[in-house]
């Protein structure tokens, strides 16, 4: 599932390069999309099998970790399972993933193997969100008169009902791509958790609620970079902790040292960054 | 003896052909196969694929694709497929847009025979309202909901692949990127291959046969058959030419670009856009 911010004119703000260029920031050792790919990590560590799709840099990272540190299944539409080479590849499609792999298993295996309730989180990427956890890889506009085409939502339309969960992320908080309702609804279902560069959502009663701020954001930046009105869950709001807390709001863990040593050892290239257009050093 | 010219398999595609394509986004896209239909006169083609890139996109924008079945088109971390979306917001392509497992199942039922099949999920997809290929319907036994997916045969397949014989045995290098699924499914099934050897190079281990070459209707010897594209095992994909496509594709200036490397024939081709480069795209297990 590509990840295109619906406003740049069609050009992925990834387009930053494949090769050399895929980090904006490399003299920079822990950004947000750090402290995102350790929070994603973190959520794997009880699950048994995830499956990530083709343009997921940044969950494919994040299941590498879980895969090493919790055991996880790491299925990828690579048709890798448990794929460990050397270097993370940007394409989550690269026939480099089946190196150190275990088995093959393609991505239409994975596809009936969700169909039949076998697949806990899989991952997905897409230009909009919206406040019901519904996606639109589909286009801006309308379907009859698209004001941009998008690529189409890969597998989610039909897999968002049948995973047990779908987690979403996206490299860019704005409104424009988090409305409060999507344009085209190509996938409805599971979606049960966003994270963003600005925090991260639970779905919570068929709505996406604020969880956690990352380090420098505040609940201030999501209201004001979010398409309709946010609710604070109340339990991060109870939480109180000063310094784990941003105006009542739980703050998203920072990466330890052995996480970030874990993480550049599985991605020294570090395309978790890729797509990224303003990372700072945290 | 299966082997051809690569410009007799492109000579058998028709006008208003299905045309499906193995390999998946940036790999394995039989993109030799796409530039010698680019360089033929055939058009209203209909393209078939799970998740494609420049294979669609090059012919969406010579205007000889009028329509596809895809669930996704597009270059991942390169961004928008530029020709693709340019066709559809003009309302010039007729986009069967579905999920890569409706494409999946639309194959299945070729390869089985049947006019439809009964598929998990699409709940609440406004897919299922845009695209005639998909429906809701009923188990006939039980009368539980259930959506469904229309079959489509496609008039010729296209598959990439490391190694085949003249008899069209067929081996790839790492995972099936639904080439088994096309080679099951299409009337047609057409290969390119980086190399092509003697018939009964295969005999001696029959398991390296990913396609059999019973299947296979002729195959061609295309070295840098999927460039830009990666054939894993081989080259990766050229992170450099994909750019420079793009970015003239989204300057207007597609046509140039086609000007610049398509050449004659795939010799011609290789010539302008692959000598040179053959050590930076050589397959490596370091990924750049």
């Amino acid at each position: 599932m590509v990840e295109t911010d619906p406003d740049a004119g069609g050009r992925s703000d990834a387009d930053a390069g494949l090769d050399a260029d895929v980090d904006p920031v490399p003299a920079v050792d822990v950004t947000v999309a750090e402290v995102m790919c350790t929070a994603i990590a973190r959520r794997l560590a009880t699950v048994d099998t995830a499956f990530q799709g083709f343009a997921s840099p940044l969950p494919t990272v994040a299941l590498r970790v879980a895969h090493e540190r919790d055991g996880v299944t790491h299925l990828s539409a690579s048709g890798a399972v448990n794929g460990r080479p050397d270097a993370t590849p940007l394409s989550t499609e690269d026939q480099r993933l089946l190196d150190g792999a275990t088995a093959q298993f393609t991505s239409p295996e994975a596809f009936d193997l969700a169909a039949r309730g076998g697949i806990d989180v899989m991952f997905v990427g897409s230009p909009q969100f919206d406040r019901h956890g519904r996606m639109n890889g589909t286009a801006a506009g309308s379907w009859d008169a698209p004001k941009v085409k998008f690529g189409g939502g890969g597998g989610s339309g039909s897999l968002l009902p049948l995973v047990e969960n779908a987690w979403a992320w996206r490299t860019e908080h704005a409104a424009r791509s988090l409305p409060a309702d999507v344009d085209f609804v190509t996938a409805a279902g599971n979606l049960t958790y966003l994270v963003t560069p600005l925090c991260e959502f639970e779905r919570v009663d068929g709505e996406l609620q604020v969880v956690s701020v990352h380090p420098g954001a505040s609940p201030a930046d999501v209201r004001e970079r979010t398409g309709w009105d946010v609710t604070f869950a109340d339990d991060a709001r109870a939480a109180g902790d000063e310094g784990r807390t941003v105006d009542g709001v739980e703050r998203t863990p920072r990466p330890t040292d052995e996480e970030l040593r874990l993480l550049d050892e599985l991605d020294p290239n570090r395309v978790r960054r890729s797509g990224f257009t303003d990372l700072e050093a945290l | 003896m299966k082997r051809q010219s690569l410009a007799d398999l492109a000579a058998a595609v028709d006008d208003g052909d299905v045309v499906a394509f193995g390999g998946k986004t940036l790999h394995r896209a039989p993109m030799a196969f796409v530039r010698e239909l680019a360089r033929r006169e055939v058009g209203n083609l209909t393209l078939l694929g799970l998740a494609n890139s420049m294979d669609v996109d090059l012919l969406c924008g010579t205007g000889q694709a009028s329509a596809a079945h895809y669930g996704y088109v597009g270059f991942e971390a390169f961004g928008l497929a530029p020709n693709y979306r340019r066709r559809v917001e003009a309302g010039a392509f007729d986009a069967h847009e579905g999920t890569c497992y409706t494409v999946a199942t639309m194959l299945r039922g070729a390869k089985q025979g049947v006019p439809s099949l009964p598929i998990a999920g699409l709940d609440g997809s406004d897919l299922l309202e845009v695209n005639d290929y998909l429906t809701e319907t009923t188990c006939p036994f039980t009368g539980d909901r259930t959506a469904a997916v229309r079959t489509v045969t496609p008039d010729v397949g296209v598959v990439h692949a490391t190694e085949a014989d003249e008899n069209g045995n067929v081996h790839y290098d790492g995972a099936d990127l639904t080439e088994s699924l096309v080679a099951a499914a299409a009337d047609r099934v057409f290969v390119t291959a980086e190399r092509v050897v003697d018939a009964g190079e295969f005999e001696a281990d029959a398991a390296a046969a990913d396609v059999p070459g019973f299947l296979v209707d002729g195959v061609a010897e295309v070295p840098y058959g999927a460039h830009p594209c990666s054939s894993p095992g081989t080259y990766g994909y050229d992170a450099a030419h994909l750019r420079e496509y793009l970015d003239r594709s989204k300057a207007g200036t597609f046509e140039a670009y086609l000007e610049t490397y398509l050449g004659a024939d795939e010799a011609d081709y290789r010539d302008r856009a692959v000598d040179g480069r053959a050590d930076a795209l050589a397959w490596t297990p370091e990924v750049a």
